[in-house]
């Protein structure tokens, strides 16, 4: 569905990304992982068309992104940016928005009914009239995966999707993103900080270091000595059932943290604590 | 994710297509008082003449002196405080959405400065002559000095966005370095001129119905005409840049060529409304603010109620500048002092009330 081969980019001579290959089928999550300025971001806005590649190919469906009309991209790819602006629109209006690639000269009933259909599927519907600058954090991040979800596309790009959330909020917005790509078939990518949640949620983890790519597969690639050569840090990684857990051993200014938490929890329990099962459909968790 | 019923999602747009009759309510609304305020303002004045009589000269046209009164006498300063609120309104409301700065609005790109300049320039340089009954001796050299000086301003701020980004700060900025200097030069200008020539300058800068005829009125309503149906079919993605440039980005959104036609057609009008009618401050700053406190920033109503209200507020200072003051004081002034006046504690009111709600 969505193949990225050899993309590169760079601000004035200064290289942002280098060669980054990557690709993803349809029903899968992908992770984007590195430290901050690694070009992740540019990466999102690279393949959303924002910015323009200096090399390498896009392909969504075997079609270029950049022979795609600006509307047509639009329609293929939906992308959830990491800040999003709170203006005194209603919920139901701001996903309405998502229809903006299909209109012409006004909204169908068509698209009145897609968008009452994703407010609901997003659990918004009492929620609808509210004007998006009274809502909370966690409703208003829903509201942004909703209008992904109007935007019909194949590919759905969130930038750091739970950026500023609590963890209830954050596993709650990934269990939303893992239950609309098997209900809607569509294939996600999003740049993560947290590499136990991008595991957990993700079916392939990219690995970007300085504009390039470390390492790219599916949760088994994370080992300690990769984590050390991306983010420059030692962690324990930690076999919880079949997800990785990863528990610091010492900060990056070198105080040791593992012993500290050693002292207090088992990292077998810290893990426990993290994760007590995988989500299923209902939100629920299986033990 | 919620399973959902075909009742469930009926429900939501009913609610929806609800909200929605209240905003185009509110636009009927808004429309007739426009109307209303109008048949006032004619009826205001010496002439005694009932809401009938108005009516009836306005269709027939069969009493010389009423339809003298009526059509060359008040009619273009009420068409022109219309025309004018409308496009300020219109303008502000855009160039708020594009540049995401609720401060913006059609001066703050330095256009009005760069006009006024342009208005002394020629008035001084170019022989545009003194004043005489509230006009200048000759008015086509004065408006073309100031709408050229106006479109420079324009060509300026387009050379810095095309050698830095197109971005809203850079835009900002850009404008505000521009009126700085042409505000610099016309007080440089201001500074050597003769008593006459001077209060003549002055009296052009304040923004003023008494200078709309039937002879201005078509091209201030053409370029408003053009503007609106520029703007209606992007309100979209006027919609999709208030979510940011990377959300309209990702909606399909042809960023910088909307952000610089969007100024390209709000200046242009703001020039034509500035070199017609002088100075006119603050409409174009509260009525979009005044419109998206009550009906929200969707830009398909938010068009169309940013100019009703900024019309409204121009009809209503216009009723004080040329009736209310003039049988307080015993003279009228010019309309963009009240659209001031009124102007500076309305922003002010919807500061404070914008801090309540965010509290």
């Amino acid at each position: 569905m969505l193949k990225v081969d050899g993309l590169s980019f760079s601000f004035g001579d200064r290289k942002v990304l280098d060669g980054i290959s990557f690709s993803a089928g349809k029903g899968q999550t992908v992770s984007i992982l590195g430290p901050n300025g690694v070009g992740k971001t540019t990466m999102m806005r690279c393949m959303c068309g924002i910015l323009k590649p200096d090399g390498g190919s896009i392909t969504i469906d075997g079609k270029e992104v950049s022979q795609m009309t600006k509307n047509e991209l639009a329609r293929n790819l939906a992308f959830v940016p990491q800040t999003v602006p709170r203006v005194h629109m209603t919920v139901y209006d701001s996903v309405l928005l998502g229809r903006k690639p299909y209109v012409n000269l006004s909204v169908t009933a068509k698209d009145l009914e897609i968008t009452s259909r994703a407010v609901g599927r997003m659990g918004l519907g009492d929620l609808a009239l509210e004007y998006v600058d009274r809502i909370s954090g966690g409703e208003f991040q829903k509201v942004q995966i909703a209008r992904a979800i109007a935007q019909e596309s194949k590919v759905m790009m969130l930038d750091e999707p739970t950026n500023n959330l609590d963890i209830t909020n954050q596993h709650r917005t990934m269990e939303m993103v893992s239950e609309m790509v098997s209900h809607l078939g569509v294939c996600a990518v999003m740049t993560m900080h947290d590499i136990n949640l991008s595991s957990y949620y993700s079916d392939v983890l990219v690995f970007v270091k300085d504009g390039r790519m470390e390492a790219c597969g599916g949760r088994e690639i994370i080992t300690p000595e990769l984590v050390k050569r991306v983010y420059g840090m030692d962690v324990d990684v930690i076999d919880h059932g079949s997800v990785p857990v990863i528990v610091p051993c010492r900060t990056v200014h070198g105080r040791a943290a593992r012993e500290h938490i050693c002292d207090h929890i088992h990292p077998h329990s810290a893990a426990d604590h993290i994760f007590t099962g995988r989500p299923n459909r209902t939100g629920e968790h299986e033990h | 994710m919620d399973d959902i019923t075909v009742d469930d999602y009926s429900d939501i747009t009913t609610g929806y297509l609800k909200k929605t009759v209240l905003k185009v309510n509110f636009i009927i609304a808004m429309a007739a008082l426009v109307l209303v305020l109008s048949l006032v303002t004619i009826r205001l004045g010496a002439a005694d003449m009932s809401y009938g009589d108005i009516i009836h000269t306005l269709i027939h046209k069969d009493d010389p002196v009423m339809t003298w009164t009526v059509y060359d006498w008040r009619l273009p300063a009420i068409i022109a405080a219309i025309l004018c609120g409308s496009a300020l309104g219109l303008t502000g409301s855009v160039m708020q959405g594009i540049l995401r700065n609720p401060m913006a609005s059609p001066s703050t790109l330095g256009i009005s400065n760069a006009a006024a300049f342009g208005a002394g320039f020629g008035i001084m340089i170019l022989g545009g002559g003194v004043m005489s009954a509230q006009t200048v001796n000759n008015p086509y050299t004065v408006t073309v000095a100031a709408f050229v000086f106006a479109m420079v301003s324009v060509g300026v701020i387009l050379l810095l966005i095309k050698l830095t980004d197109s971005s809203p700060e850079t835009v900002i900025l850009a404008g505000v370095a521009i009126g700085a200097i042409f505000s610099s030069a016309h007080g440089f200008l201001q500074y050597f001129a003769s008593e006459a020539t001077l209060s003549t300058i002055v009296f052009w800068q304040f923004g003023s119905l008494s200078k709309a005829s039937w002879t201005n009125m078509p091209i201030i309503f053409f370029a408003l005409l053009m503007a609106f149906v520029y703007f209606f079919y992007k309100r979209w993605d006027y919609n999709a840049m208030e979510a940011g440039d990377d959300m309209a980005g990702g909606l399909g959104v042809n960023i910088r060529n909307t952000r610089i036609t969007g100024l390209i057609v709000s200046s242009f009008v703001t020039a034509i409304v500035v070199t017609f009618m002088g100075v006119i401050g603050f409409v174009g700053l509260i009525a979009p603010h005044i419109v998206k406190r009550l009906i929200g920033s969707d830009y398909r109503y938010r068009l169309v109620g940013s100019a009703l209200v900024g019309a409204t507020v121009m009809l209503v200072s216009n009723i004080f500048a040329a009736h209310v003051l003039p049988a307080a004081i015993g003279t009228s002034v010019p309309v963009g002092i009240i659209t001031s006046v009124i102007g500076g504690p309305v922003f002010i009111a919807i500061l404070i009330g914008r801090r309540s709600r965010i509290c």
